[in-house]
């Protein structure tokens, strides 16, 4: 029986701190508000023409080369792309790029991380963010008979009622 | 330990207020309801399930459960179908595909709606690419409630379903349970 | 150009959600794999958006029904980490007990499933019958075999007596023994062996590249487990070996699950012995700060994240969900590459992915464009013959 469990998530040293300083020389303003949120986890803003730059260099000379995630957000006042990088030391990068909602679109990074390939094609469904260049901009989660142009996880979206699907029982 | 069993299933009988109709029905009449009732042949359809209810059906394959031994067996076509059982919410997805299914199954048909998500959509009521139900796209003659129901509540469910044939062909089809209370015809004696 | 159009139907009840492929292939071989993953899209994600937490808990939870812990937990120690609350260690210690049951019968689960997808279905009927144990266990320790919502925010709903403990470890000691059993056979099962080695090359930097995750990933030589490198619950403290494999084909991969299986029970007894007292649950409080928070869970397929935004009310404003089976279906697509069709059913279950193919299976010959439709059953059935005339000649 184990005596006076001190902290149950102690384990691996955190490198974020350590990350956050190496990262913050390198990129200077190219990555904005670049902070520490918790153990082990960093996040950042970039701005849309820069990101594929920033996402390029930390996988070449920050060991980041493994993307985990890229995730879309309505924040209200913009549409967002946030890219969760695998850092050593199993730090998380959350490298957010927020977007005009009239003209959301971004270039892809699939030319970098090919893993983003499916991950692109789901923020499109979901928030209607273009990427730029994705070589299968295809609908990934959203059915053949889905209306066009409703994005499901807008904060303004209600449903139209064309979605479909109820056949008569 | 709760040990399955296939005789937990109590006998269905018809509600007091009808008439059991005298049973006009020839000796091979009667053989194909009995071969029918012995080995009912099932069709699964996932629906857009999380899982769970599929994987405690196929639990029912495997030795613990066993359910080769009431004769039950999956079949891959609708048209030698007797069973569709159904797990999930229906997607937009499948709403189509399951109706579809289901027409291409020849009479008498019945289909069994598997846990919550079959019985109104579960967890995913409401959800914007969810129809939410199975009744809502095909007729259900029985429901399997759980999330997920246990293999051996599947059984029985499978069970009453048997009994449901039985009672249909004794009476010439399911006009009988028109209009009556759902638990009418699955009371136990 | 001839098209033929199969009906869809469901087939064999190794099911897990729908998906269909399209295929195009010269002659055998397979130029390009396609899928159409939409069968299973609920709009989970948006109803969490509308739900308090503890309502959010439960429709996550059942996100996938093999992996519900995974989900819920994840999700749980997210607002958790937002809300600023721990919860405390014996909470923490069930919470990877039942983590480990679930990757034991999800193992045990894909690999009875495996086995069936070959021919070899003693395998998977000895497979089902030990994953009962497992079941058991589960029910025992939460009242229900799927879907056990023993996570609420704070820690865990229900706690483990001394007697079930005991008897736990007493089942999990009869699971050491069948785990060695299953390593052996995975080596010298000539069946299992043809079907495997060589098959679905996934070299490492590939594997990296595109984002594979889990035994996926590690079947390839990818040394990456997110229990040892961003350790949560009592991942930090007890002793865990990360399985890779440096086969980087299928074979690797089913390598991979079947050593986890054996470190996977080994963890869970250590678990159930050094059990530390007290609490199995701190008070959360209703609503959470505003914040952001990557919360990461070594599901049984893989990494699991869901990216968690919160402001200030009792519902999360953005819950973004990565599956593992997402990351690892362009390792798939690049595996299937060159192989026969005869592979299909393999290479898929290698990633034992959580979509399951219950509908069809498009063929389209490049060149012609001619098009035809096999269900999943005949393709299992297919690739099983092909390899047994392969076999067959004395």
């Amino acid at each position: 029986m184990a005596e006076g469990t001190a902290g149950v998530r102690m384990g691996s040293k955190d490198v974020a701190p350590e990350l956050l300083r190496e990262i913050s020389e390198r990129f200077g303003d190219a990555l904005e508000d670049l902070r520490q949120t918790a153990p082990r986890r960093l996040v950042a803003r970039a701005r849309a023409d820069r990101v594929k730059d920033v996402l390029r260099t930390l996988r070449d000379d920050f060991a980041c080369r493994h993307l985990s995630a890229v995730s879309g957000v309505d924040s209200g006042s913009s549409l967002e792309v946030v890219y969760h990088l695998a850092a050593r030391g199993g730090t998380v990068l959350s490298i957010r790029s927020a977007l005009p909602r009239e003209a959301p679109h971004i270039p892809t990074i699939t030319g970098i991380f090919p893993a983003a390939n499916l991950y692109e094609r789901e923020v499109h469904d979901l928030l209607g963010i273009t990427f730029e260049g994705h070589p299968d901009p295809r609908p990934l989660l959203l059915y053949e008979g889905w209306p066009e142009g409703e994005y499901p996880l807008r904060k303004d979206w209600k449903p139209t009622g064309k979605e479909g699907g109820h056949a008569g029982g | 330990m709760f040990i399955p069993s296939a005789t937990t299933a109590g006998n269905i009988s018809p509600p007091s207020n009808t008439t059991v109709p005298v049973d006009h029905s020839s000796m091979f009449e009667r053989l194909v309801r009995w071969a029918r009732r012995k080995s009912p042949w099932i069709l699964l359809f996932n629906s857009g399930a999380c899982n769970a209810c599929d994987i405690e059906i196929l639990s029912l394959l495997t030795p613990r459960f066993d359910i080769e031994r009431l004769g039950v067996l999956a079949k891959g076509t609708p048209r030698h179908a007797d069973i569709l059982v159904v797990t999930g919410p229906v997607t937009l997805k499948q709403a189509e595909r399951l109706r579809r299914i289901y027409d291409q199954m020849p009479e008498p048909k019945y289909v069994v709606a598997m846990g919550a998500c079959g019985a109104a959509g579960g967890v995913f009521e409401g959800l914007y690419h969810v129809v939410g139900g199975v009744d809502k796209v095909v007729p259900v003659d029985v429901w399997v409630a759980g999330c997920p129901p246990r293999p051996d509540e599947i059984v029985d469910g499978v069970i009453k379903v048997q009994q449901l044939m039985d009672e249909d062909a004794k009476r010439g089809g399911r006009e009988w349970r028109k209009g009556q209370p759902v638990y009418a015809w699955a009371r136990r004696t | 150009m001839p098209e033929v159009e199969f009906p869809i139907g469901p087939q064999h009840p190794a099911l897990k959600e729908p998906v269909s492929f399209r295929v195009l292939v010269d002659g055998e071989r397979i130029v390009r794999l396609d899928l159409d993953i939409s069968y299973n899209h609920r709009g989970v994600e948006k109803g969490a958006e509308g739900r308090e937490f503890t309502k959010a808990l439960y429709l996550i939870e059942r996100i996938c029904g093999i992996c519900s812990h995974a989900h819920a937990m994840n999700f749980a120690k997210g607002i958790e980490a937002l809300m600023g609350v721990e919860a405390p260690p014996r909470a923490q210690y069930i919470r990877t007990l039942v983590g480990e049951l679930e990757r034991l019968h999800s193992h045990l689960l894909w690999l009875g499933v495996l086995a069936h997808e070959i021919g070899y279905n003693t395998m998977f009927m000895y497979t089902w019958r030990d994953r009962e144990t497992v079941m058991d266990l589960l029910e025992e320790i939460s009242g229900n075999r799927v879907n056990y919502g023993m996570n609420r925010l704070g820690g865990v709903r229900r706690d483990i007596s001394d007697a079930l403990r005991a008897r736990a470890t007493e089942g999990l000691r009869g699971l050491a023994a069948r785990a060695l059993f299953y390593n052996q056979v995975i080596r010298e099962e000539q069946t299992l062996l043809v079907r495997t080695r060589g098959v679905g090359r996934l070299p490492k930097d590939r594997a990296i590249a595109l984002g594979a995750v889990g035994p996926t990933a590690r079947g390839s030589g990818v040394d990456f487990d997110v229990r040892r490198d961003d350790p949560y619950a009592a991942y930090g403290e007890i002793p865990l070996r990360v399985m890779t494999s440096e086969a980087a084909d299928v074979f690797g991969r089913v390598e991979v699950r079947v050593r986890e299986i054996e470190e996977s029970v080994q963890i869970a007894i250590h678990l159930l012995e050094t059990l530390p007292p007290g609490e199995i649950a701190a008070k959360a409080p209703r609503t959470a700060p505003s914040g952001e928070y990557v919360s990461r869970y070594e599901a049984p397929r893989g990494e699991l994240v869901h990216y968690i935004r919160t402001n200030g009310t009792d519902k999360a404003d953005r819950v973004s969900v990565r599956t593992p089976t997402l990351a690892n279906w362009l390792s798939v697509v690049e595996a299937i590459q060159g192989r026969v069709i005869a592979d299909i059913p393999v290479v898929v279950a290698a990633i034992d992915p959580c979509l399951s193919c219950t509908s069809r299976t498009t063929f389209v010959e490049a060149g012609t464009g001619d098009r035809s439709a096999m269900e999943w059953d005949d393709l299992v059935a297919y690739g099983i013959r092909y390899y047994r005339d392969r076999e067959g000649s004395p």
